[in-house]
């Protein structure tokens, strides 16, 4: 089972990049049926690491980077269908960069769902945050491109705030759904955590940012850095929290 | 943009830099969180959300009073299905005698649907502005500060252990500032039951002068345990009153003895008695505790925490008594809903 679990995260990581590759070529057909392809095997790569932890695997940093792109593919559908955003690529490389580091953790096969874990919460708690997580890097990758080519500095701006504006709720509702969680299974909705303070860290930046109202040439550049720096916190909060050997964390399981 | 927009970025830029603060070095410095700056600062949002809150619902009281009114029966019908839902299903699976209380329970999760139907749609109807959506994110956020303030000066929390033979939890408890508040209800835990993953290790332990010494892994292959040219049946560990564990005594110099080790905890809950009295009259009540779920009795909630194996097991709780919590958990979910409710619906507006 632990072969079959490296041989899907290569696929996947082979068929993100070959998705990603084809929207460069600008082959948007191409790219799609490719990505769909990338969905189908992230849902077997699902299925594989919930056989081996036999619970729902969402327990370590490993699992959550390979249900990237369980969730990218459709916020891909939608983004095209509902808000005529055609974004299939950069989702395709936000997606190769979550399995990419996928491949690099340890596959802890032994991992189990520990009593807290087992709560209604783990699921919505997990997947709200990966939605977000996954459209914030698509938004701060949109940002570093505008950087180096400012001809298209406003419209990637604008599809990076409406991206900011359709993750902002997951961001949200992760974030109240772990403290409604944490009040049931620890006792208290906010206990200071080295991870809570980070994830209402970034909660706030992001908020500093749909203070500055809608996006306009005059303002864009504002927008930038702050973007950047919320997607930094973001990726503090997700993995340095995690990876600091020396940091003690009430979330520590999902080392 | 506004003066006030602009400090209202400032305020966050401060909370972020004080979140920052006290992040680092490496575990977080409560300290920080809890100073005078935090509490100001913490002030400045409660202001600033209040005076978005009037400014963005001008004009709207009445609707944004009503539509947050409705949200909250919405709300309560979620938390209806959720609560009585799941009680129905672990009833209906009990079987037998315990239908009665299953189909009750169902019954009480449809009026939560209902709740939800009807209150929803009207919610929907009157918050038709995302706008009003905004200004309800700014209330629900210092709904949340005030139930945070009120916590934190009127929380008590008390850590208790409590063994599993029906010894109840004393009357009232000390606090740790020195306090002594009464319960108004006696607990005691009949049973306490621990389920294991289907991971068991295995050990083998030489006893040198009665006592275990280093224990050496054994390996599992199929239904054998091996350890070098050794092996074992799995089927010949046997259970025996007073060990908790399957195991094998084999004789020799030192004699040495074989151990299933427990596997990972999968879960654990304890079997309570709750003594309290309802209107005046006694009343007593089973109840089942579980991680995740507390029970709630006089404005108490008590949480399992851990426990300790033995014979018999001690079971950790703690006792939290927080008047601001439903504010907090209600600005919570206020700013959840108001958060998505209002993003979404201003790009469809936007793209409209």
């Amino acid at each position: 089972m632990s072969v079959l679990v490296y041989v899907l995260e290569g696929l996947c990581l082979l068929l993100c990049l070959l998705s990603a590759g084809a929207a460069v070529l600008a082959k948007p057909y191409a790219a799609r049926r490719l990505f769909d392809a990338v969905w189908l095997v992230s849902l077997l790569l699902l299925v594989a690491d919930g056989v081996l932890a036999q619970a729902l695997p969402f327990g370590n940093m490993r699992h959550v980077l390979a249900f990237f792109p369980v969730v990218m593919v459709p916020a891909a559908y939608y983004l095209r269908r509902r808000r005529q955003m055609e974004l299939t690529g950069w989702l395709a490389w936000a997606s190769a960069l979550a399995m990419a580091g996928a491949l690099c953790m340890p596959l802890q096969a032994s991992w189990r769902q520990m009593p807290a874990l087992q709560s209604p919460w783990f699921v919505p708690h997990v997947t709200s945050y990966v939605i977000s997580y996954g459209l914030l890097a698509v938004a701060a990758m949109l940002v570093l491109v505008s950087c180096v080519r400012p001809a298209r500095m406003v419209p990637h701006v604008a599809a990076a705030d409406a991206l900011v504006y359709l993750a902002f709720p997951f961001m949200t509702f992760g974030l109240g759904s772990g403290a409604l969680w944490a009040d049931a299974a620890w006792g208290g909705y906010w206990a200071w955590d080295i991870k809570e303070v980070w994830s209402l860290l970034s909660w706030s930046l992001y908020i500093i940012y749909l203070h500055l109202g809608s996006p306009r040439r005059d303002n864009v550049s504002w927008r930038r850095p702050l973007l950047l720096l919320g997607f930094l916190a973001v990726l503090i909060t997700f993995l340095v929290v995690n990876l600091l050997p020396k940091l003690e964390s009430m979330h520590s399981y999902a080392q | 943009m506004s003066s006030v927009l602009k400090v209202a970025q400032m305020v966050l830029g401060g909370l972020c830099v004080l979140l920052l603060a006290g992040g680092f070095p490496l575990a977080g410095a409560e300290g920080v969180y809890r100073s005078g700056a935090m509490l100001l600062l913490g002030g400045l949002v409660l202001l600033l959300s209040l005076w978005g809150t009037f400014r963005l619902a001008s004009g709207r009281y009445g609707q944004l009073l009503f539509g947050l009114l409705f949200l909250f029966f919405a709300c309560t019908g979620v938390l209806m299905v959720g609560e009585y839902g799941s009680k129905a299903v672990e009833y209906a699976m009990q079987g037998g005698a315990m239908w009665a209380g299953a189909v009750g329970m169902g019954c009480t999760a449809l009026v939560g649907v209902v709740f939800l139907a009807v209150f929803g749609y009207l919610c929907k109807r009157v918050m038709n502005h995302s706008r009003l959506w905004l200004a309800g994110l700014h209330a629900a956020i210092a709904l949340l500060v005030l139930g945070v303030y009120t916590d934190a000066a009127e929380q008590v929390r008390v850590s208790m252990a409590l063994p599993a033979d029906g010894r109840p939890l004393p009357a009232e408890v000390n606090t740790p500032s020195g306090e002594k508040l009464p319960l108004g209800f006696r607990l005691q835990v009949d049973e306490f039951t621990v389920r294991y993953y289907d991971d068991a290790r295995y050990a083998l332990y030489p006893i040198i002068q009665g006592r275990p010494g280093s224990p050496q892994a054994v390996e599992r292959r199929g239904e054998s345990l091996h350890l070098g040219a050794e092996s074992w049946d799995v089927a010949s560990l046997q259970q025996a009153p007073g060990m908790p564990r399957p195991f094998r005594l084999l004789p020799g110099n030192p004699p040495r003895v074989l151990v299933e080790e427990p596997g990972t905890v999968r879960d654990y809950c304890a079997s309570c008695t709750l003594h309290t009295d309802y209107k005046g009259r006694p009343e007593t009540r089973r109840e089942i505790l579980r991680v995740n779920e507390p029970i709630q009795c006089k404005g108490w909630l008590v949480y399992l925490n851990s426990y300790r194996a033995g014979n018999p097991a001690v079971v950790q709780l703690e006792l939290r008594r927080a008047p601001g919590r439903v504010m907090a958990l209600s600005g919570i979910v206020g700013i959840m809903v108001c958060t998505a409710v209002w993003c979404w619906s201003r790009k469809e507006e936007t793209a409209a």
